[in-house]
């Protein structure tokens, strides 16, 4: 891991779209949209919404640090 | 003739991203851990700063009163003593402590309304993506026990 976690935690929810994206190529019946509906698409939407408020909340403390450093 | 893998491909993808998903979960709780860890560090680094500027404060406001105290003396003989140095040195000292104060507080404000989002998506990890996996585990064994096969992960 290179990033700030927030970086990290964004590279891996894309790459976890990714893999959701080849399972569909292949798994593509009613259990599958039932899936993507009740299991993927909560996943992926509070997975970003962690993201965003992490994101923020690591500008806010970086700029703390810069903002007070004498 | 037809591969049997290609005739199973959704099984095998299936697998694949059920161990995709326990990776993810994995390095999220990671993700997770840094990011908490981070506001501990700001906050250790805020209070830090502001102890030193407490006591950088409190040496100057003795500098100060001692300035006044000689300057009191120095009047008497006729003399004159310039403290403004000396004030200006603790008005210095009060700004960076109100400021570094100030970022305290915005810090605090900022993780609190993170915990909100932290805190579900914590739950994401412990309990629902668990539950995703087992839920995944269960399709792939109907499918595989309705074809009669078990088919190795890719």
């Amino acid at each position: 891991m290179a990033g700030g976690p927030h970086e990290d935690g964004e590279r891996l929810l894309r790459e976890i779209g990714f893999a959701w994206s080849k399972t569909q190529q292949h798994w593509h019946d009613d259990m599958a949209s039932h899936f993507g509906r009740s299991h993927w698409t909560p996943l992926a939407d509070e997975s970003r919404a962690y993201l965003r408020a992490l994101g923020e909340c690591m500008e806010l403390l970086s700029t703390a640090e810069r903002e007070t450093e004498y | 003739m037809t591969d049997v893998t290609d005739i199973h491909a959704d099984i095998a993808a299936l697998k694949e991203f059920t161990g995709a998903l326990a990776r993810y979960r994995h390095a999220q709780r990671e993700v997770v851990e840094r990011g908490d860890y981070q506001i501990a560090a700001t906050r250790a680094s805020l209070e830090e700063k502001a102890s030193q500027w407490r006591s950088l404060l409190a040496q100057r406001e003795a500098d100060l009163a001692a300035c006044h105290r000689a300057a009191a003396m120095d009047a008497e003989a006729g003399g004159h003593t310039d403290c403004s140095a000396q004030a200006a040195a603790v008005r210095e000292a009060q700004q960076r402590l109100e400021t570094i104060r100030r970022w305290q507080q915005q810090v605090e404000d900022g993780a609190s309304a993170f915990l909100g989002p932290a805190s579900r998506f914590r739950n994401l990890l412990e309990v629902d993506v668990p539950r995703t996996e087992n839920h995944l585990l269960a399709v792939i064994s109907g499918l595989e026990a309705a074809r009669g096969v078990q088919v190795a992960q890719s």
